[in-house]
This record gives structure tokens, C-alpha cells and sequence, in this order.
């Protein structure tokens, strides 16, 4: 058999397969009479493991919550969890062996910016709904398409209220920036970099750090010649625990003003080892509230009985938005529930349920981002509070 | 006589065989063969500067993601066609490549290393940080282009695309190794004093097989684009390194099949252990051990071992002469 007969068979097995498929397709995958097929996604082994099972076991908790009160419109949600290893090789296989092999019917998940934009044209031409977990980066939702949506805080959003937060700092005119140079950082600084001269604002030090980092001296004292006003930080909690045990020891005051990564203060401040190291630091946030507090009460309940033997920390709450919203969505797309339908529910969702989350999420026919409020926290004694998206005048 | 027949066609069997895995692949299955073929390439670049030339250099990732990068941004920003593009990715990486045999002029083992180490870091570190070009940490989104009726949005026509590149590739690399300037290699590996007083130029044939093995990287590195469809720095980093090394060592030094079994087990096994997520790493890590101390010589030094393999001799022609003598003399 020579190799072109080969390919021209090839050819007419994949346009056959396609047709076979286009025939089938008149009832959408993933969906039976008692169930609905879930795809999800995540970091849940490799070096950033720690931020995949406690994300997306929130959304399970929901998705298990759902079926307990007996499903939606009497099917089941089953969830079908895939590793991507936060690899965008890796990611993609993941989200291809969801969509042709498990033959789910949406998918929900992707905590790592660049898996879940490589992965983006598979959910665009398999035309399959997809809700964002927790990536951030503003590209995978902006310009928006179809049958992606997100209810979490864009990286530009989080940039956004970080910068407002400064600049209304008493008397600030200088700052300084500590950041990672990856995706996750460089859509924090989109807003940072396009507002920060409109609010008044200098640059005095524009430092990077290594992720993985375990001394930031130098970024440290090239912030401290800058002697800024204050201080942001963009970095994730194990190098801004870093950061500010350095800044701590080498006498720079602050105030440091961080992104919703370490919206945890106070673990922030046991990684530090200092009990004074976040006095004067303060975090954006997308929570109603922080770990124990009683805003968080119901959702803390559900994420327990679900997940008994897991540590309730702030990443636990982080999918469960995007879970409320697909359950909304699902249960008003109707009976005849299908793909079109479901993002077309999704695109009417109006004020809807954020749990946790500090904001209702609307989403339009062309808004994709469904959630863009936020605020700032601080610590004040062994308590976080929620300080507003200001400096509080009677600080 | 039944060996010869399956060493004479087995080849020819596996390639039409190969033809055909289409029919037989749903897209998902697909998207891992593909990144297999890439692999394979890799891998044999990889194993013509490990293995035959013994030169301990680690630049090799980065080798990818030049190839990749150049790919990638000639296609995303200058609208270059793919078919010139994965050459040029190719070029790209073996002119940088050649740049890395100038510290193996004067230096080996762990210093070499530890020099290819640091061209690696500066090649990722270039890839972040020159933004205006490389587009940084955002990444390079690959166009769908489309020639005739075939179209980078399909993993299937992608296959026969990579599909022929490694078959040329490894029939290319196999006349290398085949050849003078693969005796050469082994010589420069197994003594550069012996080697040198033979007539071998040290730093023509170092030169060369950097910008070879790069040249395999790089078109590796635009292939694995064209698969992906987007890539990011952090894509070409150490992990990456460690898998081409794995990859070589496992499958076998100073053997071209070596690389196909290596590249075949280390990208399928992440994939077939899906299912066993908790254990993933733990059963990964204990079959690279396993496969470490038992097999030094990797799988197919362990089939070579057995005679399930022919051994590679590095003359070209010498199986059909061998041959040809049994029969005259048979006669």
C-alpha cells in the first residue's frame, strides 16, 4: 500500500468518523436520563499540587451538595478529574482525554494560566462550555468567547484593586513593586502599569523574584533606596513570606499592599515566623471573608461534610463560585439540557450566587468575566478585617 | 534467516503501520502520538551529542525552545508560512547550537555541563524577559493555518507532517552515525588524544555535532509548537532537560532505536498511569529506578543483550556486504 492511499484512506476514516459523529450528536455527550458528566481539571501532582486538590475539592463540595438535594432537573452530576500537572502539554492532553474519550459534557476546572490558554481552542472548536477554577490571566476570558467563562478575579482585575488601594495611601507618591516575572504577575501588572502615573504615582523600584526564592535581600534594600511610600508585592505566599521577613529584618516599613494570593494574612504571617511581620501589610481580596470567619459559616460546612479530613484554608473556597453558577445555569437551561443551552443560561446569569465570593457574578453577550469586585484585608491582632477598597480614614 | 527478514522489514512494516494509527485514534490519542514523533527526534539529537559524541552538554531544552520560539514567532507575528517556519526553527537552534561547542572546545564533563547549563538559563532567561518580541511569559499562540486541505488546527494531518519529518530525520541521522563523521563521534567520545592523531579535527567535528544535535532540537522545538498550538518559556526549562535525558537514557545511549523505545515509554507512561493519580509519581519514579539498575544500557542495550535487537555497526552497507559474502561464499 503506497502512502498516499494510505493517507487518502486516512482522510476518508476522519470524514467518516466525523459524520458518524455530527449523526450522533443530536443528543450532546456526557448527558443521560439520571446523570450530567462533569469534566475537571488541575494541578493535582508536580510542585504546584498544593493549589489543585484544595480548588477544585470546593467545587466538588458543591457539585456533591447539588446531588444531595437531589440533582438538577433529576440527573446527578458526575465529575470525571483529570491531572494537568500545571503543564500546558500536559493540560491540553488532559482537556482533549476529557472531551474525546470521556465524552463529558462541560468541563469546569484550570488552575494554572498557561495549561488553561493553551487548552483554549480545544473548549472553542469542541464548542464545550467551560467555567474557569481559579487561572487568573485576563487573555483566557478576554476577548471573550462563547463557551468560556470565569467568575474568578482576573489577573488585571486583582492588579486593579491593589492600585487603588495605594494610591489613596495618605500622602503617597513613590512606590515600589516585588513581583515574579510569569504570566500569573504580569496580568496583575497590566492595570498596575496602565494607572499607576493617572493616580499620581511614581516608581521607585521595580524589583523581580524568583519563584522558589528563599532570600530576598537584594530586592529588599533596592526597595529600600527607592524609600517608597508603599510597597506592592505580586508574588505567591511561600516567596512573600519571604519578602517581608527580609523587608522585616532590614527595617522597611511598609505599607506592603499584596495580591489575593496571600489574602490569607495570618497564614501569611506564620509563614514568616514573625508576629509583626504583617502589621503594616495588606492583601486584595475576591472572599466575603477570611478562614473561620462567620460569613463563611454555610460554606465552610458544606466544604467539611464533604471533605472531612481537609484543612479548610482559603483556596478551598476559590471554585466555589464557578460550581454555583454552572449548577444555576444547568438547572434553569431546563430539561433538555444541552451545550447551547447551558452557555446560553450562563450568558443570562444576572446577580447570581457567588457563595463566598465577594461579588454576584453577571455574566452579558459579551462579558465573559462575571465577577470583577474585590476588596482589601489587613490583620488587626490575630483577626483579618476587611479594611474596604480604601486606606481607612482612621488608620 | 528469520531475524534478517524481521531487521529487513521491520521498518517498512512499522511506517505502514504508522499510516494507518489515524484510523484507529480519536484526538486525544492522537495529540500523545504526535508529541511521541516529536519526542523521538529530540531524543535522536540528543543521543548523536550524548551518546555517540559522550559530550556531557545540557543546553538541549533550550535548543528546543529556540526552535520552538522561532517557529512560533515567525508564523504568530510575520504570518510565515509553517513550511518555512519549522525550518528556520530548525537553523535557528543549530546556529545557537554551534555556539555551544565553543566552551567544548576546552572544556568536559561537569564543566561542560555546567557551561551548557548556563547558556540554558540565559536562552530562558532571554525568552521571558525580551517581552517585545518574544511575547514573555504570556507566551505565542500558533495560527491555524491552512494549505490546500491541510490545516495545523487538525492533529491528524499534523501526524503525517512530523510523521515524515523523524522518518527523514532518523534516516539522516542513521547515515551520520553510518558514516565517517559518526566513527568520529565515537573517537572523539572514546579518546580526542586518539582520535586527534588519527586526522580527526577536534573542533570541526564538536562544532558540527552541536549544530546537529541542535538542528534535531529545534525542529523538534517547532514541532512540539505546531502540536501544542501555544507555548510558554517555562515549557523549555529543566524539567523539560530531564525529560530529554530520561528519554535517551532509558531508552539506550549510542542507539538511534534507543531513542524510539525512550521517547515511546516516557511520554505514553504519564498518560497510562492517569488513572492510578495518587501513585502517579511513585510508580514513575520506581520504574526509572528499576530501569536505571537493571538495564545501564537502557532498553535497547538490554535487547541488544538479548539479540533482540542487531547490534549498530557504524558502517554503512556493512549488514548487506556481510550478507552478500555468506552467499558467495556459500556458492
Amino acid at each position: 500500500m503506497t502512502a498516499k492511499r494510505s493517507m487518502k484512506l486516512a482522510g476518508l476514516a476522519v470524514a467518516a468518523g466525523l459524520a458518524w459523529a455530527g449523526a450522533a450528536g443530536a443528543a450532546d455527550p456526557g448527558i443521560t436520563d439520571t446523570t450530567i458528566k462533569l469534566g475537571m481539571f488541575g494541578p493535582l501532582t508536580g510542585a504546584v499540587s498544593i493549589y489543585g486538590y484544595p480548588i477544585n475539592n470546593g467545587a466538588i463540595a458543591i457539585y456533591n451538595e447539588t446531588n444531595a438535594a437531589g440533582g438538577i432537573n433529576g440527573r446527578k452530576i458526575e465529575i470525571v478529574h483529570e491531572d494537568d500537572g500545571c503543564d500546558p502539554a500536559k493540560t491540553r492532553a488532559a482537556v482533549k482525554k476529557l472531551i474525546e474519550q470521556d465524552k463529558v459534557f462541560a468541563i469546569h476546572g484550570g488552575s494554572c494560566s498557561g495549561g488553561v490558554n493553551a487548552a483554549k481552542d480545544e473548549f472553542i472548536s469542541g464548542k464545550v462550555p467551560f467555567m474557569v477554577m481559579a487561572a487568573t490571566l485576563d487573555a483566557i476570558s478576554d476577548p471573550p468567547n462563547r463557551y468560556i467563562f470565569t467568575t474568578t478575579l482576573p489577573g488585571s482585575g486583582d492588579g486593579g484593586i491593589m492600585l487603588n488601594f495605594a494610591k489613596t495611601v495618605p500622602n503617597a507618591k513613590k512606590i515600589a513593586i516585588v513581583r515574579h516575572q510569569d504570566d500569573w504577575a504580569n496580568a496583575k501588572m497590566k492595570n498596575i502599569s496602565a494607572g499607576y502615573a493617572a493616580a499620581g504615582l511614581q516608581i521607585v523600584a521595580d524589583e523581580t523574584l524568583a519563584r522558589n526564592a528563599t532570600d530576598a535581600t537584594a530586592q529588599v534594600l533596592k526597595v529600600k533606596a527607592g524609600n517608597p511610600d508603599v510597597v506592592l508585592f505580586l508574588l505567591y505566599p511561600g516567596e512573600s513570606a519571604v519578602f517581608l521577613r527580609d523587608a522585616e529584618k532590614y527595617g522597611v516599613k511598609g505599607p506592603f499592599v499584596g495580591s489575593n494570593s496571600v489574602m490569607d494574612l495570618l497564614d501569611l504571617r506564620e509563614r514568616t515566623g514573625s508576629k509583626t511581620s504583617v502589621n503594616n501589610a495588606y492583601a486584595s481580596a475576591f472572599l466575603q471573608g477570611y478562614v473561620g470567619d462567620p460569613a463563611l459559616e454555610k460554606w465552610t460546612a458544606i466544604y467539611r461534610k464533604h471533605f472531612p479530613n481537609d484543612k479548610v484554608q482559603s483556596l478551598s473556597f476559590y471554585g466555589m463560585s464557578g460550581a454555583l453558577t454552572m449548577v444555576d445555569a444547568m438547572k434553569r437551561a431546563g430539561k433538555d439540557l444541552t451545550r447551547e443551552k447551558l452557555v446560553d443560561a450562563l450568558e443570562a446569569t444576572k446577580d447570581g450566587e457567588a457563595g463566598p465570593g465577594y461579588c454576584k457574578v453577571t455574566f452579558g453577550k459579551d462579558v465573559r468575566q462575571g465577577c470583577l469586585g474585590g476588596t482589601i484585608w489587613g490583620v488587626k491582632g490575630d483577626q483579618i478585617v476587611n479594611i474596604g477598597p480604601s486606606w481607612p480614614k482612621t488608620n | 534467516m528469520t531475524r534478517d527478514l524481521i531487521h529487513r522489514w521491520f521498518a517498512p512494516v512499522a511506517i505502514a503501520i504508522l499510516l494507518l494509527v489515524p484510523l484507529t485514534t480519536n484526538s486525544y490519542i492522537q495529540f500523545i502520538i504526535n508529541q511521541v514523533i516529536v519526542y523521538v527526534i529530540i531524543a535522536i539529537g540528543l543521543n548523536l551529542l550524548l551518546g555517540y559524541a559522550g559530550q556531557f552538554a545540557f543546553a538541549h531544552a533550550a535548543m528546543m525552545g529556540i526552535g520552538a520560539y522561532t517557529a512560533a514567532l515567525l508564523m504568530h507575528r510575520l504570518g510565515v508560512t509553517f513550511w518555512i517556519a519549522v525550518p528556520a526553527g530548525g537553523f535557528a537552534a543549530a546556529a545557537i547550537g554551534s555556539l555551544g561547542a565553543l566552551p567544548a572546545m576546552r572544556m568536559k564533563r561537569v564543566y561542560l555541563a555546567l557551561m551548557t547549563l548556563a547558556i540554558a538559563e540565559l536562552i530562558q532567561w532571554v525568552l521571558v524577559h525580551w517581552k517585545v518580541v518574544t511575547l514573555g511569559t504570556d507566551g505565542v499562540k500558533i495560527p491555524h493555518e491552512k494549505f490546500l486541505w491541510f490545516t495545523l488546527a487538525s492533529d491528524y494531518h499534523k501526524f503525517y507532517l512530523i510523521l515524515a519529518a523523524m522518518a527523514v530525520l532518523y534516516v539522516v541521522a542513521r547515515r551520520l552515525v553510518e558514516s565517517k563523521f559518526g566513527r568520529s563521534l565515537v573517537a572523539i567520545r572514546e579518546n580526542e588524544i586518539v582520535a586527534q592523531c588519527n586526522g580527526i579535527s577536534i573542533a570541526h567535528t564538536k562544532a558540527a555535532v552541536f549544530a546537529v544535535s541542535a538542528f534535531y532540537a529545534g525542529i523538534g522545538g517547532a514541532l512540539f509548537a505546531l502540536v501544542l498550538g501555544h507555548i510558554v518559556p517555562d515549557g523549555f526549562g529543566l524539567f523539560q532537560l530531564v525529560v530529554h535525558f530520561s528519554i535517551v537514557v532509558i531508552g539506550g545511549l549510542i542507539s538511534m532505536f534507543g531513542s524510539v523505545i525512550g521517547a515511546v515509554l516516557l511520554t505514553t507512561l504519564p498518560e497510562l498511569l492517569r488513572g492510578v493519580r495518587a501513585l502517579q509519581e511513585l510508580i514513575y519514579g520506581v520504574l526509572l529506578m528499576v530501569f536505571i539498575i537493571f538495564m545501564p544500557g537502557g532498553i535497547a542495550g538490554f535487547a541488544k543483550q538479548r539479540g533482540w535487537l542487531p547490534d549498530e555497526i557504524l558502517v554503512r552497507g556493512w549488514r548487506a556486504l556481510q550478507a552478500r559474502l555468506k552467499r558467495e561464499g556459500g556458492s
